[in-house]
């Protein structure tokens, strides 16, 4: 079946092609005509999904008519067969290499650093095989920024690089990540005892030398994390912190719950995020980052009653779950912490400084379910960040929730690929708390041009780049992105052609924080945007709803 | 081994229904639209003809109607592929002169098998 499909395929991108390039309008008919054969000849060489949108489609165009439609209009209106179309593609090109299929936010993350790149575009590749997402670095200094907030399940170091040497990563990592159990894998082209030593020592997990056979190294790999997928699911208290962490949080809830309305009594639940805590790491470093977390949890812990409960939900941001309360107590409880926390005064390197932290109280109603009465609270919380941080405040149902918002940008010469961008970023399930501001430029001059970019020293942008742009090339374009002020604003994907290593390469050198090959899945987008996403401020991706 | 004559304007289905049956031995001919189809019915006789619904050129039911007119060619047995499956189109098919329906999309196995039944009949 596969030569049909590959035809069908070519025909149809083709025939869009055309009239994507073409200014000549596209009439209803020639429409009609295509949505018919498709309808009629995909599920007949197994593309069923294509002839159904196809046979879903044609409903809405008239068999006669010369009418036309607008450019931008037709597209919309195919988005859903123009994701089809795409993901077929991007089918027909992986089974050819064997890529296991499907995206899913549940794949475990391994992080690599190594600046050979042509390695480490090899060893991406195939990890990425293997089923696990992989996120690579080719400069330990842009890793190191990035590794706490990206929760790895496991890290890939190699120790002799040029600008660092692989062992001082390690050792600050170490340092660093102190109550976090995160896996480390050293490889070394020198294997030498002394080597090998030094990397035990510092606390790597394992030591795989250069070259190594790609078998042996899946097992290696696969055995440090599964070791910590284990121990993540033994354990219900934060490491740090030690009070509950999420995975405890929904069992407990529904305990509560069940409890509360039984007894006929209130709950309240407070959502609390430490206010400009990523400044302080980022000043401060993150061992000063970990001081202040922890002792913001043991002051909550002393403040509050025995059938409080406290969950750690990750980075910066605790939630506590007031049985019998309601949510005037609750803001009064946590009023009191809150002053108390502000007095505290936090010293690192000579400076001294302080913290607050803003929350929203949300009051259970029996109406509600886990997810109502989070929205509520998380929505509260953002109000009283937009409202000046540094206070309490109880859900008001008369304020509309607002969310952060995250910019996208998507810089493609092809419409067609800029449509099925904008639609996976509106249909998105990425983030409840974030909305997303999409942008499409067709090139890179139109992009630099506009004035969109830089708006906000608070905003944060996504940017999806393709590596091949008419006249100023996807490389030229990253590079100006590089050197706009406040780096860390953004993050850049770059879409690359399947063939181009060295293009691959120069992305990774350039500093692309991702890089997908064409044709991609959009599943595996997808993810890789689950991941990345997580270093968004204030941003918790939520995790499958079963898995809460 | 019988002989078809298979008119469909879909290069892709041609192609596939083409493979499907010279692999079980039959003898196809092809033809891309209702014009050409025409001229192949008159010059030659085939054992089955699969006709397609909507080409450029003749639609089927107008290759139905110009065939049937042809003393010698009343009793060539055509179906119609056709991507209107409801029970009122298939009769209106059948009572324009067709011998036998098969509903768009169908599976080569299935066309595969309808075409045996048929050509089978005679042997």
């Amino acid at each position: 079946m596969d030569k049909y499909k590959s035809i069908l395929l070519e025909k149809a991108r083709t025939l869009i092609s055309e009239w994507t390039k073409n200014d000549r309008p596209v009439t209803h008919r020639e429409v009609y005509k295509f949505l018919h054969s498709l309808s009629g000849t995909a599920p007949t060489i197994g593309l069923t999904e294509l002839g159904a949108s196809a046979a879903c489609l044609i409903k809405n165009v008239q068999e006669d008519s010369d009418e036309t439609w607008l450019k931008d209009e037709l597209f919309l209106f195919l988005s859903d067969l123009l994701t089809i179309l795409y993901e077929e593609d991007a089918n027909m090109a992986a089974s050819g290499t064997g890529t296991a299929a499907g995206g899913g936010i549940s794949k475990q993350l391994v992080v690599l650093i190594d600046d050979d790149t042509a390695l480490l575009m090899y060893i991406k590749d195939e990890l990425e095989k293997q089923n696990y997402a992989v996120i690579a670095f080719a400069e330990p200094e842009r890793a190191a920024a990035s590794l706490f907030d990206l929760e790895p399940d496991c890290i890939i170091i190699d120790v002799h690089m040029h600008s660092r040497n692989g062992l001082d990563v390690l050792t600050d990592l170490k340092r660093q990540m102190k109550k976090r159990f995160i896996p480390v894998i050293m490889i070394s082209v020198d294997s030498s005892k002394a080597t090998r030593m030094k990397s035990y020592e510092l606390g790597a997990d394992d030591f795989i030398p250069k070259p190594f056979d790609l078998d042996e190294f899946f097992v290696r790999v696969k055995r440090q994390t599964e070791k910590k997928r284990d121990i993540d699911e033994l354990v219900m208290i934060d490491e740090l912190t030690r009070v509950f962490n999420r995975k405890y949080l929904r069992d407990s809830f529904e305990r509560i719950r069940a409890q509360i309305i039984r007894e006929k009594q209130h709950l309240s639940a407070a959502v609390i995020d430490l206010d400009h805590f990523k400044k302080i790491n980022d000043k401060y470093g993150h061992l000063a980052g970990d001081k202040v977390l922890v002792r913001f949890a043991d002051l909550l812990k002393r403040s509050i009653r025995p059938s409080d409960v406290p969950f750690r939900f990750g980075g910066e941001e605790f939630l506590l779950l007031l049985p019998k309360t309601e949510a005037e107590e609750a803001k009064k409880v946590l009023e009191r912490i809150l002053a108390e926390f502000s007095e505290v005064a936090f010293s690192e390197g000579g400076e001294s400084f302080s913290c607050t932290f803003s929350a929203g109280i949300a009051q259970f109603e029996d109406y509600m379910d886990y997810h109502v009465l989070m929205d509520l609270a998380d929505s509260t919380l953002y109000e009283a960040k937009k409202k000046g941080r540094g206070r309490v405040l109880i859900n008001d149902s008369s304020s509309p929730a607002r969310k952060k918002v995250l910019h996208v940008g998507i810089i493609d010469d092809d419409p067609i690929i800029r449509t099925i961008l904008q639609d996976l970023f509106r249909k998105s399930r990425l983030s409840k708390r974030l909305e997303f501001d999409i942008r499409l430029f067709q090139d890179g001059m139109s992009f630099l041009e506009s004035d969109w970019y830089g708006d906000g020293k608070d905003d944060e942008f996504f940017i999806i780049l393709d590596g091949v742009l008419p006249e100023m090339d996807g490389i030229e374009v990253l590079k100006k992105i590089r050197q706009l002020e406040d780096q860390k604003r953004y993050t850049v994907i770059m879409l690359t052609s399947r063939k181009s290593e060295e293009d691959i390469a120069k992305a990774l050198h350039y500093g692309a924080d991702d890089y997908l090959t064409k044709p991609f899945k959009l599943a595996e987008l997808e993810s890789r945007l689950q991941h990345l996403i997580k270093r968004v401020k204030h941003i918790e991706v939520p995790l499958k709803s079963t898995d809460i | 081994m019988a002989r078809i004559l298979l008119a469909e304007d879909e290069e892709i289905l041609r192609m596939l229904v083409a493979d499907t049956l010279e692999e079980e031995g039959y003898s196809l001919e092809e033809a891309a639209d209702g014009e050409e189809a025409l001229k192949k019915m008159l010059e030659h006789e085939y054992d089955l003809i699969l006709l397609d619904y909507m080409m450029p050129g003749y639609t089927g039911l107008e290759l139905i109607e110009k065939i049937r007119k042809h003393p010698e060619k009343k009793n060539a047995k055509i179906m119609m592929l056709s991507a209107k499956s409801q029970a009122a189109d298939q009769e209106r098919v059948l009572s324009a002169g067709a011998d036998y329906f098969m509903a768009k999309p169908f599976s080569p196995i299935q066309l595969l098998e309808k075409i045996k039944e048929i050509t089978g009949q005679d042997e």
